[in-house]
């Protein structure tokens, strides 16, 4: 058999898991990898995105990873390569995204411990906080069961990035392929492609439960969306009458103009999270943006039942007792949860609290949209979304990223498909956005997408517009400018009596940069000019900025960011 | 006038009953509230301090002082108040960072919440006495 270079192992490796894309920045020890790319890869339809910073790399591949389902793999080179991968390597496990971090390393005899070498760092230590898993690669004979492992357990239990630390000198030695123990294969021979599903005596207790309740409620959290078990959370909910809260990352599980949908943290979900008396939580943890799962806006755990589906045991009662908890997959349990269900009851009818917790729901969100029907100069936030959200499809994916600029696009941004929102929602990592808008053109290029970024959250991943003109993506990028970090202005004006400190910027031409960047660029300053200067973005058929100019004290004050405050701030009391 | 007192509590009812915006807000609620105000030794505050009222289609029909049963109730040590009139956090935020804790069917309060800071704005107006070290952010009223 022909002796193979280790570089050419790995490739082998990513193709037999079809990744599609590589995202990343060449190095002098990278090249062995992105040599065996150019000659074989391209070929089997892999290929390499070059970026021009390694976090936007990772964000790109987080990005992908959350339009498709599939793994998203970034690659760095050694030292300082992999340490500007670190912060997309955080939002994605932050978030539980399925992620195959690669890194070059020195060459196994000068490394672990390093001792001079330029650019040496011990990298396994630096993402063994944000990775599920890490191994390094000493041996040329262990790429493939390494590679193998790397996907396996990214994709297994809850999903995460993990990380392989490549020697050099393992990628360019070579040896016979005859001699491998494991050899580059197809997905099915070494992972399970079947998810585990939880016990079916546990099911039944659940199924019980809910055809019991008075007023059952389905909490999706982001797990829904990695287990692609939509489906099954719509069904379940139709034919149970049950209302659906999401967590605010989950947005999109169910269209957020179904009748049994309720916005996350809007006053009709919070309601209905109040008022339940059984919770079905699905791939969630109740975290701080879901207040813990506790009083006020959830019941009382000793009075309101929780039954709790998670892939991962040690997420079981995280934050709130369980009930009843169910281990499994959550697309495969509820599968055997909606049969159990059927096999007890026929449909149940519309339950009349629902009309109730829609009718909160309005009224929460009447105020929002009346100030989106506003015509001041400079432009209300609110009406700038309402007027963005309007021009897309349902179907488009929509980006957010900002302080404020989440908050405002939140109430008026709805989300009409499943894995069409991304949002760096357990990180609240700034930075995301234009990465996120590249890497979700590339895994859906027939989709629209658009991203809605704060200036500030832009600007730290800006240089990233040259990647997407070179790659000749069209998407369009609507930058909320007050000039400032506004979310944190908000607070120092509300918390610290208005002593401002390092919030402020100067006037910045987004719309110049982007030109100069190759792309569409426009100023918008009158509100009337939003839809028409939309139009012309996404004619240009290139990536287009349209840097808007908001009112910038309006857009300090979003109703529900005292509320995130009080959680973000628990316990912490100003002494003034 | 001292909060939570007698002349403070009709004070209240006036300045609600008068004011057009809270009566749109209030427009068609019939429920009955109890306000605790939860003693702290530490800060001068050494009674425990309980109020109601009701609304009769919005209008605060009745005010008195002391238990009842009633629809809801939210209580909070007697620094929470305080800084919800002061200004310090709003109710929301009271109730979300679970200060100012509930009683009562919960979505109607979330329905109510407009009116609710409304009525901290009316509340906010009344020349208003606090206890003990609390004195000092004694409100001037407008
Ligand atoms: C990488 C990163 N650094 C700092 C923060 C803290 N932070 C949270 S919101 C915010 C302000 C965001 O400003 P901008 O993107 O302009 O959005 P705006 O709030 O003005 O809408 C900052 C700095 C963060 N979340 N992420
Ligand atoms: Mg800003």
């Amino acid at each position: 058999m022909a002796e193979l270079m280790g570089a050419d192992l790995l490739v082998q490796c990513l193709i037999q898991e079809k990744v599609r894309y590589l995202f990343g920045i060449p190095g002098g020890q990278l090249c062995p990898i992105l040599d065996a790319v150019r000659r074989f890869g391209h070929d089997a339809g892999l290929e390499f995105i070059m970026t021009r910073h390694e976090q936007a790399a990772a964000h790109m591949a987080d990005a992908y990873a959350r339009v498709t389902g599939r793994p998203g793999v970034c690659i760095g080179t050694i030292g300082p390569g992999a340490a500007d991968l670190v912060p997309g390597v955080y939002t994605a496990w932050a978030d539980s995204i399925p992620m195959v971090v690669l890194t070059a390393q020195n060459q196994t005899w000068k490394s672990y411990p390093e001792r001079g070498s330029m650019q040496s760092l011990d990298q396994v230590d630096l993402f063994a906080p944000i990775t599920k898993w890490q191994a390094r690669v000493t041996h040329w004979q262990r790429i493939p069961e390494l590679v193998q492992r790397a996907f396996r357990v990214a994709l297994s239990g809850r999903p995460r990035p993990v990380h392989l630390d490549l020697h050099v000198d393992v990628l360019v030695a070579t040896g016979d392929e005859s001699s491998l123990t494991h050899r580059p294969l197809p997905p099915e021979r070494y992972r399970p492609v079947h998810p585990p599903v939880a016990d079916p005596d546990l099911i039944e207790r659940a199924a019980q439960m809910l055809v019991e309740a008075e007023r059952p409620l389905i909490h999706p959290g982001g797990g829904v969306l990695r287990s692609g078990a939509w489906d099954e959370v719509r069904e379940l909910a139709e034919y149970l009458s049950a209302p659906v809260t999401t967590s605010p990352g989950a947005c999109g599980v169910l269209p957020e103009d179904h009748p049994l949908c309720l916005i996350a943290g809007g006053y009709g979900a919070l309601g209905a999270q109040a008022m339940a008396d059984v919770v079905l939580l699905i791939g969630g943890r109740l975290g701080d943006t879901d207040f813990w799962g506790q009083p006020p806006f959830w019941g009382e755990p000793d009075q309101q039942k929780l039954i709790q589906i998670d892939i991962e045991p040690e997420n079981v009662a995280l934050n709130r007792p369980v009930d009843l908890a169910l281990v499994g997959d959550a697309k495969a349990t509820l599968r055997l949860l909606i049969e159990a269900v059927k096999r007890r009851t026929s449909p149940i009818p519309e339950r009349p609290e629902i009309a109730e917790y829609r009718a909160t729901q309005e009224a929460w969100l009447a105020p929002f949209e009346s100030q989106a029907e506003s015509d001041q100069k400079p432009i209300h936030p609110l009406r700038l979304i309402r007027d963005v959200r309007a021009f897309f499809p349902r179907d488009a994916i929509t980006v957010v990223d900002g302080g404020n600029t989440a908050v405002w696009a939140h109430y008026l941004n709805r989300i009409y498909t499943p894995r069409s929102f991304l949002w760096a929602s357990d990180s609240g990592h700034l930075g995301t956005g234009l990465p996120y808008a590249i890497g979700a053109k590339l895994a859906a290029p027939d989709r629209m997408v658009y991203a809605i970024c704060g200036d500030g959250a832009f600007a730290l991943n800006m240089q990233e517009l040259e990647t997407a003109a070179r790659l000749g993506l069209s998407f369009v990028v609507v930058i909320v400018n007050d000039r400032q970090w506004g979310m944190i202005k908000a607070l120092q004006m509300d918390s610290y009596d208005a002593r401002y400190i390092g919030v402020d910027f100067e006037d910045v031409r987004y719309d110049e940069i982007a030109r100069a960047m190759g792309c569409w660029g426009e100023r918008i300053e009158d509100p009337n000019e939003i839809t028409p200067a939309l139009e012309r973005a996404a004619a240009s058929g290139k990536p287009a900025v349209l840097d808007v100019i908001v009112d910038p004290w309006a857009h300090l004050t979003p109703p529900d960011l005292e509320n995130l405050d009080a959680v973000w701030m628990e316990g912490c009391d100003l002494p003034w | 006038m001292k909060l939570a007192s007698p002349e403070y509590m009709e004070e209240v009812r006036k300045r609600s009953n008068a004011d057009p915006e809270y009566l749109k807000l209030a427009k068609g609620l019939n429920a009955s509230f109890t306000l605790i105000l939860e003693p702290e030794p530490d800060k001068g505050v050494s009674e425990r301090i309980v109020v109601g009222f009701s609304n009769a289609d919005g209008r605060i029909d009745e005010i008195w002082l002391g238990e009842r049963p009633t629809d809801f109730t939210l209580s909070a040590p007697y620094g929470v108040w305080v800084d919800i009139l002061r200004g310090k956090m709003g109710p929301t935020k009271a109730i979300a960072s679970r200060k100012l804790r509930t009683r009562g069917p919960f979505l109607q309060l979330l329905q109510g919440a407009n009116r609710i800071i409304r009525w901290v704005e009316i509340l906010r107006s009344i020349p208003t006495e606090f206890e003990g070290e609390y004195a000092k952010y004694n409100l001037p009223g407008q």
